[in-house]
């Protein structure tokens, strides 16, 4: 197990350095790339704040609490797709065209292997935005960062990148079993969308969906309100205790699905 | 006990087949009509270490499905297959080290990167101890001829030069067996010349087991000492070439390919004779 | 005419009805409507308060039309100019028998007007059925709507080929149309209308071009202005439409003498 992931480990190093290597050749387009995406969803933010600051509250949320919920998804997202993204941007195609074999001539695991070869930097702007914004929600909302608060915050972060890691996982698995996984991946986008606002604003069967099937919720907004203190009367008063576990539990089964999917591998082309 | 043993293998796919009109759209989402199509069908044949054997067949005559089912990418639907004593679809990783693969049709190599780079990756993945990595590297960039471009980003490279490097990548780790699927596809004559030397070199240094198919039918009489010639997933021939060229030596036709294509015509013919071929 | 009448051909072609493509797309347009009619709940909160004179009812609304206005509006000239400069098609639009600037506006709107309404009517009709909110409009106010929103597609237009014409000199745009983008969410008030603004931007934005895209003509539709105030923006918006022209004919003029020379 150990010897396994330390052997992954190495690969992902490597294919990284090779990454960089590549990509110096378009350095430009990438840094152009970050800037824009970084001034795009800077926009996001500055609308939210305009709008909420407009009402003064939504829903007992302040438009700093709000642009926190959507901060904390933010970065989770980034995290996740630094090494997930480029699996569900690829594999459809490699599926499509039966690139994948090649895979599969390899004497690798298949989704450790896919990890380690997919990742990707492009996600420093999301990432490093979100920094920008948590330190100013923070100090807005009179909260001391102290060394407690930036453990927890890493906890969120790292099950919240699990929650995303596994929608990423189920979307691209799903390239195995039908030809286009469009009508998922709005799916994926639309409940994020969602999951930037307090749920409780949302009618039951979204708070259910985003709960349970797309488990969102657990990434901000549960954790978030037990860290802020509200109270704005969703039930599952209790989720955020259960946050760690939702989200180890749904990224074992995204990946036992994935597995699971990858087994339909029909390689097509010649 | 041979090396690689296939014996009875079926493989069948589904495919679906849509229905016409604006009615049918849920229909087909949630119950499309499914239709078996048969790849490959009944094949069995075994071969020993050390031998050359090339694949002839027409497009869909289930070549690559019987490459792809002894690389250990598709499963069967019946049958069973072994090499080198495993299992290549149950054992997929471990068999993965006793093989080498080149699909010619595809690059595997890092396209904005010079060749080295992806040779480094190789090594990382198939764990190949550095020394026995640096040994390889070097005799197979020598007898490929590729000290010019081996510093070069491949996307500037040839098909022939990608080629070279593709099938040297292919061989890095060692295996006993390679799989070649159309290794010369697009290449000029030169390339296509260094590999099947490159190729029968290896089968005579390290005793490579070596199945290439292909449709240039030179690589095969050049290459192989041993011939499968598949027809609509099935084997109608398999044997040295000698034998298939004197059983299929007819007046005026002394080339294989020439037989090839008499095999393939009566084989339609054959199959078609029932229903079409009422002239 | 006759080339609007082909290009929609063409995408009703592209797009035959009833596809499975369609119905999800239609969905999603739907649930998008949800989300945004929630969030306004949500903020205007259940005490029925009217925040700047606009009650949760007309904002609704307003965002509904905001949504189609901006679809309507939508532009991607900028990415096509960028596009046959670089792989060189340019020199041959401009062989064409019809002004290059015209083509484009032609197939711009076309293409967009059919999107929007085959796209967006079921499901904004969904959306009344299901929230049963009420849309008070009379016909002056529809006549004052859509020559707003007309407008609105010229400006959005002319200002993304001028700014698009810049690929000439710089061989991309992609970042410039990156910027504008941004630029646009964030003045147009397709999301957030520009009268929730705080004073400082809500005055910077009375200074460009991006509020008279989307935000005026929506504006004008919830009856947020009086007719007197409606007529004062079509003004506006002629204004900006002379402004935006000359400013194009200029630089295309000395782009297209550059392209000629250079031969795209």
């Amino acid at each position: 197990m150990m010897m396994g992931l330390y052997r992954y480990l190495r690969l992902t190093h490597l294919f990284t350095k090779k990454a960089v290597k590549g990509m110096l050749t378009y350095r430009w387009s990438f840094l152009i790339n970050c800037i824009s995406q970084a001034l795009d969803y800077s926009v996001t933010f500055l609308l939210m704040w305009i709008m909420i600051s407009a009402f003064e509250d939504m829903n007992g949320w302040n438009a700093y609490e709000v642009m926190l919920l959507y901060a904390f998804s933010l970065f989770a997202y980034g995290i996740a797709g630094t090494f997930f993204f480029n699996i569900m941007n690829l594999l459809p195609g490699q599926i499509l065209k039966g690139t994948f074999d090649d895979v599969l001539i390899k004497p690798v695991k298949v989704l450790p292997y896919l990890i380690s070869s997919s990742f990707i930097c492009n996600y420093i702007a999301h990432m490093t935005l979100s920094v920008i914004v948590m330190a100013v929600c923070f100090k807005a909302l009179h909260i001391q960062v102290t060394v407690r608060l930036l453990w927890r915050a890493a906890g969120i972060l790292l099950f919240g990148s699990l929650i995303y890691g596994g929608l990423f996982l189920i979307v691209s698995g799903s390239a195995f079993l039908v030809a286009k996984i469009d009508s998922l991946f709005q799916i994926m986008y639309f409940f994020r969308e969602v999951s930037y606002y307090p749920i409780s604003i949302f009618p039951r069967i979204i708070q259910v969906i985003v709960t349970t099937l797309v488990p969102y919720g657990f990434v901000n907004y549960y954790p978030l309100r037990e860290l802020l203190g509200k109270e704005d009367g969703v039930v599952f008063r209790q989720a955020a205790v259960l946050s760690p576990l939702a989200a180890v539990l749904f990224f074992a089964v995204s990946c036992l699905l994935f597995h699971q999917s990858s087994k339909c591998y029909k390689s097509s082309g010649s | 006990m041979s090396l690689i043993e296939v014996s009875h293998v079926s493989k069948e796919y589904e495919v679906l087949v849509p229905r016409q009109g604006a009615r049918n759209v849920l229909k087909n989402i949630f119950c499309p009509d499914k239709k078996k199509v048969s790849a490959v069908n009944d094949v069995s044949f075994r071969i020993h270490a050390g031998e050359l054997v090339g694949f002839i067949g027409e497009n869909g005559a289930g070549k690559s499905t019987t490459i792809k089912m002894m690389s250990g990418i598709l499963f069967p639907t019946a049958g069973n297959i072994a090499v080198a004593g495993l299992c290549p679809y149950r054992k997929r990783e471990e068999n993965a080290r006793n093989i080498g693969v080149v699909f010619g049709q595809r690059s595997r190599l890092n396209w904005d990167l010079p060749m080295m780079d992806s040779f480094e990756l190789y090594k990382e993945i198939y764990q190949i101890d550095s020394n026995v990595f640096r040994k390889n590297v070097d005799r197979f960039v020598e007898m490929l001829r590729m000290q010019d471009f081996y510093h070069t980003p491949v996307r500037q490279l040839s098909l022939g030069q990608r080629m070279k490097a593709e099938v040297a990548l292919s061989l890095l780790h060692e295996p006993p067996i390679l799989y070649l699927d159309e290794p010369t596809i697009g290449l000029d004559v030169m390339a296509k010349q260094q590999i099947r030397e490159f190729i029968k070199e290896r089968n005579r240094l390290e005793g490579t087991t070596t199945i290439l198919t292909s449709h240039d039918m030179k690589d095969l009489d050049c290459v192989c000492q041993r011939i499968i010639v598949l027809a609509k997933g099935s084997i109608i021939f398999d044997g040295s070439i000698e034998r298939f060229k004197k059983e299929h030596a007819k007046e005026g036709v002394s080339d294989i390919e020439d037989m090839v294509r008499n095999i393939y015509e009566e084989n339609v013919f054959t199959e078609d004779a029932g229903c079409s071929k009422v002239e | 005419m006759r080339l609007c009448r082909k290009i929609l051909a063409i995408s009703f072609k592209e797009k035959s009805i009833f596809r499975f493509d369609y119905i999800v797309g239609t969905v999603f347009a739907f649930l998008y409507i949800v989300l945004k009619v929630y969030l306004w709940k949500g903020l205007y909160g259940t005490g029925g308060k009217a925040i700047g004179g606009i009650t949760l009812n007309s904002m609704i609304v307003y965002s509904i039309i905001a949504g189609f206005t901006e679809g309507i509006t939508k532009t991607t000239v900028m990415k096509d100019l960028n596009d046959s400069v670089l792989d060189g098609t340019i020199s041959a639009n401009m062989l064409l028998p019809i002004g290059l600037k015209r083509y484009m506006f032609i197939q711009s709107v076309t293409r967009n007007l059919f999107r929007t309404l085959y796209g967006m009517l079921p499901s904004v009709a969904a959306a009344m059925f299901v929230f049963s909110f009420h849309v008070n409009v009379n016909l002056v106010n529809l006549f004052l709507y859509l020559s707003s929103a007309c407008m609105g597609v010229v400006i959005n237009f002319l200002y993304n080929f001028l700014f698009g014409s810049s690929v000439i000199w710089l061989r991309n745009s992609f970042f410039l149309s990156n910027i504008n983008s941004v630029l646009l969410s964030l003045f147009s008030g397709a999301f957030v209308p520009v009268w929730f603004f705080p004073e400082g931007l809500k005055e910077l934005s009375r200074f460009l071009p991006f509020r008279y895209i989307v935000f005026e003509p929506a504006a004008i539709f919830v009856n947020a202005k009086s007719p007197q105030e409606a007529v004062a923006v079509l003004g506006m918006q002629l204004i900006w439409i002379g402004l935006l022209f000359g400013a194009v004919t200029l630089v295309w003029n000395r782009g297209r003498h550059k392209i000629m020379i250079q031969g795209g």
